[in-house]
This record gives structure tokens, sequence and C-alpha cells, in this order.
């Protein structure tokens, strides 16, 4: 994959709102997209696709602004930078993959030449190279999401935009797919994912945007996210040799309140507000603890707790 | 070279691939090759007069206006309606360019199709026998000043067709309904004054003067503009270039208004 990102990447949300009619989509979100991949999170119909289409300049906002690249992305120059993969699955379906994406690149400013050498290395490049020249409409269902993925990367944007870019591919594929996000991400790129396969995504993501109803609900990491859940007990897997003497160091402690024996070690629960760091801080040091495991801090749980 | 040509010719392919493009092609020659079956009366009209009565009574009032609002329905409302244009509107190209990529290439892709359609209908019967010509064969010119008052109406057409496809969620059904209140409004008196506001009427001021001598098709077009000999000469005043023009900067300013502002629409259509 060669996209290269040119500087300066930003992706803006001012308090901005979008209703359809009567219907709010999204209420006064504001959030600021760094370089780096961030995973957009919520349930169906909490805004993630309407974000990502005001972002791409498919929709205006209601109220608010959205900047790309300091720009509103209904302006053409601001999506000169813009990769956007979508998430619908239609294609003119009498083009080839290699016409197709050859034709978006041309419409991005490439010159034919260019936009035909590009089409053809891309889609080799992303395994299409048998296939480039058959109907859109023979295609498989990850072949056809990896010429909507062509058409993202093809111009090199800085601000790439991905609803749901694992749908339809194999697990090489997919692993493939987060390597590159990431490379891109790395490279200085505003990498923007939503997905519902949180555990993916958050190998994948380096922050996330938590949205629920149509609000921002969090923002940042997942462990920063979960720190600031106060209301909520923790749950920790205490790996150890010595489980019995651990659980009974464990019985005396007021904020302690489960402790379970399991298999290498023990599980504990702790009151919601409450933190017993420096209290498993100095067991370590006595050699009873050999790894600490959140057990609650997935972006699945993170999520759970938020949403619930 | 401007984008807008790039979306012009990949509008042109896509649909000229089509079935669509080709079952119409198709028909219309077949069409044409009716009158090789079925001979008219050869006492009652000439090559000539058949030829232009033909090419008038099909193409001009159905045929012509129905394919290229269709066209135009697919180019720029099929888009919209299968979701498609995601991938043209995300794109550092602004909506207007897309507009006018797409109406030059309904332009182009009804011009060909009335072209193909039209000479058909002209070698068919300039080459059928000489007992049904009447002795007059369709002329050249005849030929010509039909060709491009098909143009002339493709384009003026294709403007409308724009709009609707801009505008309405459902632009054949609105294009259909126009085609009829179309006709139906340029045989109305001229004291109405809503020739001019029609494709239809400029386009028939433009074959009656410019076609050779033919009683059949002045009666039938005087008869359509159901106008007294003062009132006819005050229509033929006016300027069918100018008129379509007119059509087509009103009807193509107001489709670019809307079409830049449109929001795209992820709900299925049922």
């Amino acid at each position: 994959m060669t996209a290269i990102p040119q500087g300066g990447a930003s992706l803006e949300f001012l308090l901005t709102s979008k209703w359809y009619g009567q219907i709010s989509a999204l209420t006064d979100v504001s959030v600021r997209f760094t370089p780096g991949v961030t995973g957009l999170v919520g349930q169906n119909g909490a805004g993630k696709s309407t974000m990502m289409k005001l972002a791409c300049g498919l929709l205006r906002p209601s109220f608010g602004e959205v900047f790309l690249n300091g720009e509103p992305p209904t302006f053409p120059r601001a999506r000169q930078s813009l990769g956007y993969c979508s998430d619908i699955d239609n294609y003119y379906e009498h083009q080839s993959g290699f016409v197709f994406v050859a034709w978006m690149l041309r419409l991005s400013g490439a010159s034919g030449r260019e936009a035909r050498s590009k089409a053809g290395s891309l889609l080799d490049e992303l395994g299409l190279g048998d296939a480039m020249h058959r109907k859109i409409g023979g295609y498989s269902k990850g072949m056809r999401q990896r010429v909507k993925l062509a058409v993202a990367l093809g111009h090199d944007p800085n601000v790439l935009l991905m609803d749901e870019p694992l749908t339809g591919l194999d697990p090489v594929a997919r692993q493939e797919m987060a390597e590159l996000m990431r490379k891109l991400g790395d490279a200085g790129a505003v990498v923007v994912v939503s997905s519902h396969v949180l555990h993916e995504l958050q190998t994948i993501a380096d922050q996330i945007v938590l949205v629920h109803q149509g609000r921002k609900l969090a923002e940042g990491t997942v462990g920063e996210i979960r720190e600031k859940i106060d209301d909520r007990p923790r749950r920790v897997h205490l790996a150890t040799a010595q489980p019995r003497e651990l659980a009974a160091r464990l019985f005396n402690q007021p904020e302690i309140t489960t402790v379970t024996i399991t298999h290498g070690g023990v599980e504990i629960a702790t009151e919601a507000g409450h933190g017993v760091d420096g209290f498993l801080t100095g067991l370590g040091a006595d050699g009873l603890i050999q790894e600490v495991v959140p057990l609650d801090d997935s972006l699945e749980s993170v999520f759970g707790y938020l949403v619930n | 070279m401007p984008r807008f040509f790039e979306v012009a010719r990949q509008t042109f392919l896509l649909q000229v691939r089509g079935k669509v493009f080709l079952i119409l092609t198709v028909l219309s020659v077949l069409f044409s090759c009716i009158f090789l079956v079925i001979p008219p009366d050869a006492s009652a009209v000439s090559g000539n007069e058949l030829f232009e009565m033909v090419a008038y009574g099909s193409a001009f009032t159905a045929l012509l206006p129905f394919i290229t609002l269709f066209l135009a329905s697919q180019a720029i409302g099929g888009d919209i309606d299968d979701r498609t244009s995601v991938y043209l509107f995300t794109r550092p190209i602004s909506r207007l360019s897309l507009l006018v990529g797409k109406w030059l290439a309904v332009i182009l892709l009804a011009g060909v199709f009335v072209t193909i359609g039209m000479t058909s209908l002209f070698v068919v019967i300039g080459l059928g026998p000489r007992e049904w010509q009447g002795g007059a064969e369709p002329t050249t010119t005849n030929y010509l000043a039909m060709l491009l008052a098909g143009w002339l109406a493709i384009v003026g057409y294709t403007s409308v067709g724009c709009l609707f496809a801009a505008f309405f969620r459902r632009p054949m059904l609105i294009s259909v309904l126009y085609i009829f209140v179309e006709q139906f409004a340029s045989r109305l008196p001229p004291q109405v004054g809503i020739h001019t506001l029609t494709v239809a009427f400029p386009t028939r001021v433009f074959m009656y003067k410019n076609m050779d001598e033919c009683w059949e098709l002045e009666t039938t077009l005087r008869g359509a503009m159901d106008a007294s000999r003062e009132e006819q000469r005050m229509l033929m005043e006016v300027e069918p270039l100018t008129a379509i023009i007119k059509i087509m900067l009103f009807t193509m300013i107001l489709a670019g208004l809307i079409y830049c502002r449109r929001e795209y629409d992820s709900r299925p259509r049922e």
C-alpha cells in the first residue's frame, strides 16, 4: 500500500448537531480527531454514520460546524485529502474494478495514465490482480470491500474515514487491514474507524470516541475512559502461585467486596469509586502477586458500563 | 481536461453498456423495419411524407421526450437511488461539475439513440419499394432538419430531466406526467402564452421553418399549433434556438442549486 499522508491532518466537530426533520441524530458533539487511529464506537443509530457523513460532506450540520483540514468538507478542495470507505455495498455493477478505481482517481485529479497505473498497482496489492478487469457485479463481498478500500486510499489521503472497513474480509485480510490502518496513523494521518467488532477495534485504535443516542459519551484511550468511570465496581485477576495466602490477605481489605480463587490466581471485585492500587503494589512487592490483569478494561466492558 | 468530461465519459459508457440502451436502440431499428413488412397505402402518402409523419408523430410527441427524460433520471436519479452517489459526492469535484458531466452524457446518449432511429427510418423508407414511395423519397434536407430538431429537443428535455432528477425522489413518475402536460400546453391557444415555455413548441417551429414543403406535416403542425393565420404568424416569430437555450439555462441553474445543496439520503427506497 502506498498511501503517503501529507502533514497537518485534522478533523474537528464543533458543537455539531444534525436533525433529520424532527429527529435528532447528533447533538452538540465537539471532538477533535488527531493523527493516529481513532475508533468510533456506538450502537446502531448512535450517530456514528451521521458523524462520518458530516465529516465527508455528504451531510451538512444543522447547527455547529465541521472542519476537514481547516475547511468545511462540503468544499471540494477540502475533500482532496479525504479518503472515505463507506458502509454501502453498491457499485456500478457493469464496470470492472480497474475502470471504477481509475475513474475515481481521475476525479481526484490524477491524469489518465497516472490513474490507470495507480489503479492497477493498488488492486494488485489488495489481492485483486487477477480479477481487476472483471465486472464488479461478479465480485465476492470481500473483493467488493477491497475495491472500496482502493478507492479510499488511492489518492493518498491524510484523513481516512472508514465505516465498518473489516466487514467481508477474511482473517488474513483483516489483519493486513489493521496493520495498514496503524501504519497510516503512525505516519500522521487521521484515521477514523467505526466498527461493531469492538475487540478488533481495540487492537487497532489509539483513541476511542464513544457516542450514544447522538451524544458523545467519552473520548480517550480505553484505560483513560475506564478510569473515569467511578460508579462501577472494578474486577481484577491477580496471578499468583499462592492463591490461598493471597486471598486471606485480601479478605481483610474493606474496599474489596468479593474474592474468588480461580485457576492460576485470585479474582477480586472492588467497591465502586475505590481503588486498591496502592495495596496491590505492596502485595506485589512482597512477591505475592506476579501479574495484575484488569477484567473490565476491555472496550466492550467500558462501552457496556457507559451505555447501560 | 475538465473533470466533468471524465464524468460525462464514464456516465456515457456506463449507460451504453447497460441493457436498456441496447434494447431501446434495437427497438428503434426494428420499428423502422415495420414499414418493409407492412407497406402503407401508396396512394395516400409519399415516402417523404411518411418519413416526416412517422418521425414527428412517434419520436417528437412521445418517444424522444420519454427516452431523454428516462436517461436523465437514470444518470442522475439512479445514482442517488442506488446510493452509488456516495463515491462521486466524496471526490474532490464540485456537484455542479458532476451535474454538467451527466447532463452532457445524457445529451450524447439520447442523441446517439435519435440519430440511429432517425437514420434507420430514413434509410428503410428510402430503400423501400418504389410503389409505396408515391414517387417521392424522403429528402436529405428533411432528414437533416428532423435530426437537428431532435438534437434541439434533446438539449431541452435533458435539462428538464436533470431538474426532475435533482429535485424529486421519483423523477420518472414526474417525467411521465410532464410529457402529458407539456404536449397539452404546447397545443393551447397562443393567447395563453406558454408555448415558449415548452420544449415541444420551439422544436415544431424549428421543423416547420427548416423542412422542405410537405403538406401533410404542415397540416399536422398547424393543427397542433391550433391557431389562426395571424396567431400562427406571431408564433412563427419564435426563435427556437433562443427558446430552448432559455429553458436550458433556467432548468439547469435550478437543478444545479438543488443538486449542490442536496444531502445524501441513505434510506432505502421502496
